[in-house]
């Protein structure tokens, strides 16, 4: 195990903050806004755990890494190991860190930074650097309540930090066409939060004439659902035909299946594993597809598709 | 990942322009040195497939083959084979000459009528009167974006000589093919990485004749990769393949090309990328097909920013 957990901080009920350094005590690689790592882990039962977390707080140098756990409840167990068996002292593998989110180059336009929930992690850094150099930018940070804000007292210490905080169980769901506003030339959005939300950040974006390469978007969370069906994927052009069990993405039963596909990022973000659909209905998670795409396809890699049969033009 | 060079430092500096390495590094994973089980019967059916080579002076060109399905096919995965017989190579493609003296060669087997690309960079091994043998570097799948369905309704037989015509200026019907094309291929090269052979697709118009030398291209979201745009950093030698699919004729241009970033684009022609490429040109070849080839359009990719 190459890395070691130096302490932990408790935020709200389900969320902690980890920080993480190297066993040998050298400085950690310095880093970019938006940046994450890969952590791997074991759970006592044996399980292994592989996820991603941003690093939050200031960008560059760093003695230390610090990310922010949201423990979920329903997750694939991830989450609840660091939250209930891992503390001072525990080993953890480290990769990365990566930047699959980076922040552009700056613009005299206005920058808008949208978190739901735990998605507050990778705009901490953003923060950081936009007001670093200067740029005109806004925070608005959606969560249910006030007591699952985090990371607010760090967030607040940023000096002049503009930002907003919409708390659904007192105002309802935010109104992200009053919160996007009409698209100006040059304008940016980073938008880090579950599918669903950023699924509807992206419609409203195009409302509203935002062009799809001026919203970035860093999105978490299992799209599985509960109430998904084991699927029958037939692919007309190779002839071959896929079952396909939740858990399982149709994309990943392509890959191990030796179909020719091409595909990025594996979220539902770039579009790369379009699809096109020759019979069936598909169920949309993806947040890069606008609607008549959509009437066309599918992004493979985190979609699923109603009961009956799917068939793919592969 | 570490051990191997996979990009050159003209692709690796436009990554970084474009704040997409992370990407790059990620997308890299795609890329194998043989032909993966799932690509060779997609090959082996293909009846076309676009080239990218170099001529002696050092022109970049793009060329396009037709043929009944099978003429393409990998046995092994490490080498593709074009069977394309003597008498049917049609010689005003510079093709020919091309791979005779320069072993560098760029494949895109792509079927139009499903989206679907499989991108195959090598070296020419063997051409003999039979075909041509590619050993193959390196082999990947890319994203259906772009590209506009056609289905080829009937491919004739190979009928030698066709017509052909050069130039160097961008008038007459030269202008009329650019103008209705929303299909070009572009083939680039560099010294150590070989030839490559990619395709750009956009509404009729999306390819813009500035004056009677020079074209500009929107540069839309794309693999991350930047192997055509890292290319012009380093050599900017390109060549250019237009299809006229309703006549059978196929522009190939050669010239230079250079990439513009952080352009003002109030029509948003690029998608949001800003990101242009204009290509001068030097020489022009128009060229009917040896085959008759008739094609049905069905539809515009539903990714085309609007022209």
């Amino acid at each position: 195990m190459s890395h070691i957990i130096t302490h932990v901080i408790g935020h709200s009920a389900t969320v902690k903050e980890f920080h993480i350094a190297r066993q040998d005590g050298a400085p950690m690689q310095d880093w970019q806004p938006g940046s994450h790592i890969v952590l791997r882990f074991s759970a006592a039962d044996g399980r292994v755990f592989e996820n991603h977390y941003s690093l939050v707080g200031a960008p560059g140098a760093a003695d230390v890494y610090r990310i922010a756990v949201q423990r979920a409840e329903h997750g694939k167990g991830g989450s609840r190991c660091l939250h209930d068996e891992m503390g001072s002292g525990s080993k953890v593998e480290l990769s990365g860190p990566f930047n699959s989110f980076p922040l552009q180059a700056a613009t005299p336009a206005r920058v808008l930074l949208i978190a739901g929930g735990i998605g507050i992690t990778p705009m901490v850094s953003m923060a950081h650097a936009l007001r670093a150099r200067n740029s005109l930018f806004t925070l608005h940070y959606l969560s249910r309540n006030a007591s699952h804000l985090v990371l607010m007292d760090e967030l607040r210490a940023i000096a002049d930090m503009p930002i907003t905080s919409h708390l659904s169980q007192d105002s309802g769901r935010a109104d992200l066409r009053a919160l996007l506003g009409t698209y100006g030339e040059g304008d940016t959005v980073y938008a880090c939060g579950p599918a669903g939300l950023l699924q509807a950040i992206a419609e409203t974006g195009a409302q509203l004439g935002w062009p799809r390469g001026a919203m970035h978007f860093e999105s978490f969370g299992a799209r599985v659902q509960h109430d998904d069906q084991p699927l029958t994927v037939e692919l007309s052009l190779s002839q071959m035909t896929l079952e396909v069990a939740p858990g399982t993405s149709i994309l990943d039963a392509l890959i191990a299946a030796e179909v020719f596909v091409s595909y990025d990022c594996k979220r539902g973000e770039c579009g790369n594993c379009y699809t096109q659909v020759r019979e069936g209905q598909p169920l949309h998670r993806d947040v890069c597809l606008t609607p008549p795409m959509r009437a066309e396809g599918m992004c493979t890699c985190v979609s699923w598709a109603a009961p009956g049969r799917l068939v793919l033009e592969l | 990942m570490s051990d191997i060079k996979h990009f050159h430092d003209g692709e690796r500096e436009v990554q970084q322009a474009a704040g997409e390495t992370a990407i790059a590094d990620r997308n890299i994973t795609v890329m194998s040195d043989t032909v993966i089980a799932g690509a060779r019967p997609f090959i082996a059916k293909q009846f076309m497939v676009v080239l990218g080579s170099m001529d002696a002076a050092g022109r970049v060109w793009a060329s396009m083959l037709f043929g009944k399905p099978g003429f393409l096919h990998t046995d092994s995965g490490s080498t593709i084979l074009i069977d394309v017989p003597e008498k049917e190579r049609d010689q005003a493609d510079p093709l020919w000459a091309n791979i005779a003296g320069q072993a560098d060669l760029g494949m895109l087997f792509i079927e139009l009528g499903s989206r679907r690309r499989y991108r195959v960079n090598g070296t020419v091994q063997r051409l003999d009167a039979q075909g041509v043998e590619v050993a193959i570097r390196e082999a990947y799948p890319n994203c259906p974006k772009y590209i506009q369905r056609r289905h080829l309704r009937q491919l004739g037989e190979p009928q030698l000589p066709v017509q052909a015509a050069r130039g160097t200026l961008l008038r007459g019907v030269v202008r009329d093919i650019i103008r209705q094309a929303d299909t070009l291929f572009v083939a680039s090269r560099h010294a150590d990485s070989g030839a490559d052979v990619s395709h750009r697709g956009g509404n009729p118009g999306f390819i813009k004749i500035v004056n009677e030398t020079t074209l500009r291209i929107p540069d839309f979201n794309g693999n991350s990769l930047f192997n055509t745009l890292g290319n012009f950093k380093v050599d900017p030698r390109a060549g250019l393949c237009i299809p006229d699919f309703t006549h059978g004729q196929l522009l190939q241009l050669t010239g230079t090309a250079v990439a513009h970033w952080n352009q003002d684009d109030p029509a948003n022609e690029t998608g949001g990328t800003g990101r242009f490429w204009e290509f001068t040109v030097e020489h022009w070849l128009l060229r009917d097909t040896p085959q008759q080839l008739e094609w049905e359009y069905l539809d515009a990719s539903p990714f085309n920013p609007p022209a």
